[in-house]
């Protein structure tokens, strides 16, 4: 397909901008039609980003922007890609809201900015440098990665992978297999439904409440952190807890078999089914029942 | 559950044990989720060793990676895959294990080395590195089983792993000196450096754990993962320093 390019220039808006040139923001709202199966790929600098979802097959671009930015807009084949150029240096700050057809895949790469996602059903690929990402929903693979910033992520129907280097994670009503690692922040795991789940960090905490699959597998690593694992009462499963430093502590009565005087612990629960392994160097480790 | 069977691991994973011996580290992985998960690491190691070797990196690369695997003895480290084979294939002890799954890890941030290189970075040497007398530019002129390697004495995965920590730490220096070129944000650097420092009081801490119990499973996984969580920061750093300039 012919590379369609829209270019949408501030100068359209610049009545509109005021007197305060280079202070004042000038908006830009864009709609452009999409075929179904058409991803989106937004590159920002320097700015929050906000995903919203709608019915149409078509993707609405808000932006705020100062006067002299330009934003791009491409649609070629199956690819939208929104840029922006930013003849006044990589830190002016662009804003951007989309609304997106809920089942469109999403790529997108902040520099600074926070990034917030909602409605989607669909998979996405979200890195931030230094900002917070916040989803709502997503299928398939929902992947997000910031460096300095917190990650939640609510209600995805796929496999999350989650990577926070000096924040913490949230994950919460996941139905699918979670990857989530850390270092220097804590990871909590509620409401998961899946049959594979490591989350390791090295400073920090590490929860999870959800299901144990029978056929499942479950690792919770941390060096400097606690671990408090709730697992449903009809869990069966193959307990190996490892530690240096910590302890221990079932919330109901197990046949405990210490490996290594306390250091390394096995047992197991009816079927022994799944395997979970717990590792923390320094902390507590945790086992309760709802 | 028995004592870890760590010395029959890597002849399990050769598939060099007897039946009888097979079926009862069998029984003991059904049971045992640690030493399931280093055969798991070990299958691994092996296929990650199988694949660099049949799929040469381009020499621009290479050389910087050889040279920090290189053993000091000077002889070649790289040998084809035939002639370095011997009865048994790959054989581990666990603190080698340990070591070589760092390997992998350095092999893969070779990779970052090159995109940042790419990206209009030099390549240095380190220290510890054997300075390249050539361009680390060009195409592959040669396979890495190059001249001498068919008389070379043979070297396994566990070689390599035995000298690696010193080749650790050359590819964190390079890593860190990488990031010190790059013009990162000041907050954002601290932030990473911030990290750095947790991983390191966590690796000083197995380190010395270890010195206690140097065939612990756990502790020596442990020092592992922690040492390529370094590695997997610094690349992810590396890789953002030269998205964000």
């Amino acid at each position: 397909m012919q590379l369609r390019t829209i270019l949408m220039t501030a100068a359209a808006c610049m009545a509109a901008a005021g007197a305060a040139r280079g202070q004042q923001a000038v908006q830009m709202d864009r709609t452009v039609d999409v075929q179904p199966g058409t991803r989106l790929q937004l590159d920002n600098h320097f700015g929050d980003v906000t995903i919203r979802t709608w019915d149409r097959s078509a993707v609405r671009v808000q932006g705020s922007h100062p006067i002299g930015t330009t934003i791009d807009v491409q649609s070629g084949g199956s690819l939208l890609q929104i840029d922006a150029d930013r003849p006044g240096g990589p830190t002016n700050p662009v804003t951007y809201t989309l609304t997106v057809p809920a089942d469109m895949p999403i790529e997108v790469e902040v520099i600074q900015g926070d990034v917030d996602v909602a409605g989607t059903r669909a998979g996405m690929d979200i890195q931030s440098v230094h900002g917070s990402i916040t989803v709502v929903g997503g299928a398939d693979m929902v992947a997000v990665e910031s460096v300095q910033g917190m990650i939640k992520v609510t209600g995805a129907r796929g496999r999350v992978n989650a990577t926070s280097v000096n924040q913490g994670i949230e994950l919460t009503d996941i139905r699918g297999d979670v990857q989530a690692e850390a270092v220097n922040g804590p990871i909590h795991m509620r409401g998961i439904d899946a049959g594979r789940v490591s989350a390791e960090t090295v400073n920090g905490s590490v929860s999870y409440e959800g299901s144990i699959r029978n056929d499942g597998w479950y690792r919770f690593s941390t060096h400097n952190g606690g671990i408090d694992l709730t697992i449903p009462s009809s869990a069966g499963a193959t307990f190996t807890a490892s530690t240096f430093n910590g302890t221990l502590h079932t919330a109901f009565p197990v046949t405990l078999h210490e490996a290594k005087e306390g250091k390394e612990f096995t047992f197991t629960l009816g079927s022994g089914g799944a395997r979970i392994e717990l590792e923390s160097f320094n902390g507590t480790m945790t086992i309760r029942r709802p | 559950m028995n004592a870890h069977p760590i010395e029959q691991l890597s002849e399990y994973v050769d598939d060099e044990l007897s039946p009888r011996e097979r079926a009862r580290i069998q029984a003991h992985l059904s049971e045992c989720p640690q030493c399931a998960r280093l055969v798991d690491d070990l299958r691994a190691v092996v296929a990650a060793a199988e694949s660099v070797e049949d799929t040469p990196p381009a020499r621009d690369l290479w050389p910087a990676i050889e040279g920090r695997l290189e053993p000091r003895s000077g002889r070649p480290s790289v040998v084809p895959i035939g002639t370095r084979r011997g009865p048994r294939r790959f054989s581990f002890s666990l603190p080698q294990l340990a070591a070589a799954s760092i390997a992998i890890a350095l092999l893969s941030a070779g990779a970052v080395w090159m995109a940042i290189r790419d990206g209009g970075a030099t390549l240095g040497p380190t220290a510890s590195a054997p300075r390249s007398e050539e361009p680390i530019t060009g195409a592959v002129e040669e396979p890495l089983s190059g001249a001498g390697a068919e008389t070379a004495p043979a070297l396994t995965v566990a070689d390599r792993g035995a000298a690696v920590d010193d080749e650790y730490e050359a590819a964190v220096a390079e890593l860190e000196r990488l990031l010190d070129e790059a013009a990162i944000d000041p907050e954002l650097r601290k932030a990473i450096d911030e990290n750095l420092a947790v991983i390191d009081d966590a690796i000083h801490q197995t380190r010395r754990a270890l010195e206690e119990d140097p065939d612990d499973v756990y502790l020596n996984t442990h020092l592992a993962s922690t040492m390529q969580r370094k590695i997997d920061v610094l690349q992810d750093a590396a890789r953002l320093a030269r998205a964000s300039t």
